[in-house]
């Protein structure tokens, strides 16, 4: 495992910049993922710090190597890509060994490798069948096997769950975190999935247009979106945002209605609340309820303010039909306030 | 709700299937295909079951022809002439195809780069695939001749040769000769189709090979070329049915001479069929080129449809 320093990193076609100067530092046997909606440069990072792509501008170190020049084979990396890109002509066992082969590794050695990573992903009865005659799940798992037999400085994952149905994708995404826990690589991990974020990061690099909107702990992302576009993109459901003006009485909507705001010295336009902490209050304000969305042990509320679509969480089950009048309250610290660029307040 | 097992599983007769096929929600659409289906069959079915027939038969011009059972066949085994155009077919196509098919990849390989003019060289390299054969046969004949060639004056003024080259009338520099002028002329659409099939490959798969360490001789030798073998097997089944039934080009170029030196079963069985007038041994000639071709098709139908369902 090794440290990955992205500097100023550049990437241009023609006369079209994809990425405008990223900076990132990501510690040894860090889990870093980048997330952003698509076509915000997150893969083009991630395939310049595997060698796919050149680079325009910057560096990129891999440990104590600046590797910008370096062809991937030089990079000690392991990739796994989105559709797998499993050779279908070989088996799981010449899959996992290819690399090594590809490094003149003895066969004893490479068969001993292969087999330890085969235990450890529980690949170890399905090492002579062809990509063909496995399913989905373990498509993944011998795609991060090859990955791992070779035991790399850094491990990239270019959106790996993404062919997977939702229920596999849960599962691979905790053997993932497993196998990270477990070899402590250094971990970059694209995906435009805000949850697989949240669950998998140490760090979460939330990426638009080419450039870095904030960089934090899962949490601190939640907790302090630094813009709107964060506080939508990190959170599911995500954020409810109501435009209008802060004054003295509270948060004036553009329609007239009052919500409880927290005093702050800066100029808010925008006021955030997460549907979570939007509750059901007899004493808040009233609000409408348009669709009910029962989820089981949790209701989903989509609420009519005014001109405003706002949606609530509630976190048990609600007897309500669409139509209803219920008052809701929110907690003042659980309010962002961002101002007419979108970004927070800051007081 | 009951299910009867009679309705699903008892076969029903073509009869009640024809019938029910006129009767049914597709009745139109069958009828009309109808002239189609009995044209096709008129014009492929009845001349095989004719040349078939007349395989059997000592049908001349002069002779309306009686059967005579296996001894038009038993004569094949005994042609020595017939032997050495199997023999000069075999070879030719096995050589032609394996070139065809080695520098059409090549090609390919070289046109998928991003050069400069690539839609020009790729307009030149096809010109030959879409001249008619007759004609390339024509064009390099002339480029043949030992007096006047230009292949032989080019060769001169470098100083390369003292005497011409006999290209066309030397059994052995005739064989290659046919063989330089049908790999000239497919070799672009070899590399067409190669070049159809590298495109369709997955790129994530030789990105892989690069991450995994593979050089790019490496990557194409366990990646491409292994990815590309249905494109191979369908190239080799469509180029070995065309090549072991070559008859224009080299009917064109040598008329199978010198000898019989370039002579194919196709020219061969022209001269019995259409030369000689001997009907009955010229059909059991084209029923033997007719075996060749279906066998080499099939094989490699066979092996694509393997490759097919094995996921390349």
């Amino acid at each position: 495992m090794a440290p990955v320093k992205i500097s100023n990193a550049l990437k241009r076609y023609g006369t079209v910049e994809v990425l405008k100067g990223v900076s990132i530092d990501i510690d040894e046997g860090e889990f870093v993922v980048l997330v952003g909606p698509s076509g915000c440069g997150k893969s083009t990072l991630l395939r310049m710090v595997a060698g796919l792509e050149g680079i325009s501008g910057g560096t990129i170190s891999i440990g104590d190597r600046v590797v910008n020049d370096l062809p991937p084979k030089q990079r000690d990396i392991a990739m796994v890509f989105q559709s797998y890109a499993l050779y279908p002509h070989m088996t799981v066992a010449e899959n996992m060994a290819f690399s090594l082969r590809m490094k003149r590794v003895d066969k004893k050695t490479a068969d001993a490798k292969v087999e330890q990573a085969a235990q450890m992903l529980g690949l170890g009865s399905l090492l002579g069948r062809y990509p063909r005659e496995l399913s989905g799940g373990q498509r993944q798992r011998v795609a991060m096997g090859r990955a791992v037999v070779r035991n790399p400085a850094v491990f990239l994952f270019d959106e790996p769950l993404s062919n997977l149905d939702a229920k596999l994708r849960v599962q691979m995404r905790a053997e993932i975190k497993d196998l990270h826990q477990r070899v402590k690589t250094t971990t970059i991990y694209v995906t435009h999935d805000q949850v697989e974020a949240m669950t998998m990061a140490d760090t979460i690099v939330v990426m638009r247009d080419g450039k870095i909107e904030q960089m934090g702990t899962p949490i601190e992302l939640f907790d302090n979106p630094s813009n709107i576009f964060v506080a939508q993109f990190i959170g599911s459901p995500s954020m409810n945002i109501i435009e209008g003006t802060l004054g003295p009485k509270g948060f004036v909507t553009s329609d007239g209605h009052v919500l409880p705001a927290p005093q702050s010295r800066a100029v808010a336009k925008s006021y955030g609340i997460r549907p979570e902490h939007l509750v059901p209050d007899p004493a808040g304000i009233p609000m409408e309820v348009v669709i009910v969305e029962p989820m089981g042990s949790e209701t989903q509320l989509i609420l009519r303010l005014g001109q405003s679509t706002l949606t609530s969480l509630v976190r048990h089950r609600l007897d309500v039909v669409p139509g209803t009048v219920m008052g809701f309250s929110a907690d003042l610290s659980s309010v962002h306030l961002f101002d007419q660029n979108g970004n927070r307040c800051v007081d | 709700m009951t299910i009867s097992p009679d309705v699903a599983t008892t076969p029903q007769s073509f009869g009640v299937r024809l019938r029910a096929m006129a009767s049914g929600p597709n009745s139109f659409a069958y009828l009309i295909i109808l002239p189609a289906i009995v044209l096709r069959l008129t014009y492929s079915i009845v001349p095989l079951v004719q040349t078939v027939w007349m395989s059997f038969t000592n049908r001349s011009i002069t002779n309306p022809g009686q059967f005579i059972g296996l001894a038009n066949y038993e004569f094949l085994i005994r042609d020595e002439r017939l032997i050495g155009s199997l023999a000069f077919t075999l070879i030719y196509t096995f050589v032609s195809v394996a070139l065809e098919v080695v520098l059409g990849l090549m090609l390919a390989l070289l046109l998928m780069q991003n050069l400069r003019g690539r839609w020009l060289s790729n307009f030149i390299m096809l010109l030959p695939w879409v001249m008619a054969p007759l004609l390339a046969a024509t064009v390099w004949k002339i480029m043949f001749y030992e007096d006047g060639g230009i292949l032989n004056a080019i060769l001169r003024d470098l100083g390369m040769i003292e005497s011409p080259i006999r290209w066309l009338s030397d059994a052995n520099t005739a064989r290659v000769s046919v063989i330089v002028v049908t790999v000239w002329k497919n070799v672009s659409w070899c590399a067409l189709i190669f070049m159809a099939g590298l495109a369709a490959l997955p790129r994530e798969l030789i990105e892989a090979a690069e991450v995994d360490g593979a050089n790019i001789l490496q990557r194409f030798w366990f990646v491409t070329l292994p990815m590309l073998m249905p494109t191979v097997y369908l190239i080799v089944m469509l180029r070995g049915m065309a090549e072991v039934q070559t008859f224009e080009q080299i009917n064109g170029l040598t008329r199978g001479g010198p000898g019989t030196a370039t002579e194919t079963l196709a020219v061969y069985a022209y001269a019995r069929f259409f030369q000689e007038l001997r009907y009955g041994y010229g059909s059991a000639i084209n029923l033997l080129l007719l075996l060749c071709s279906v066998t080499i098709g099939g094989f490699f139908a066979w092996r694509l449809y393997r490759a097919n369902r094995s996921g390349l």
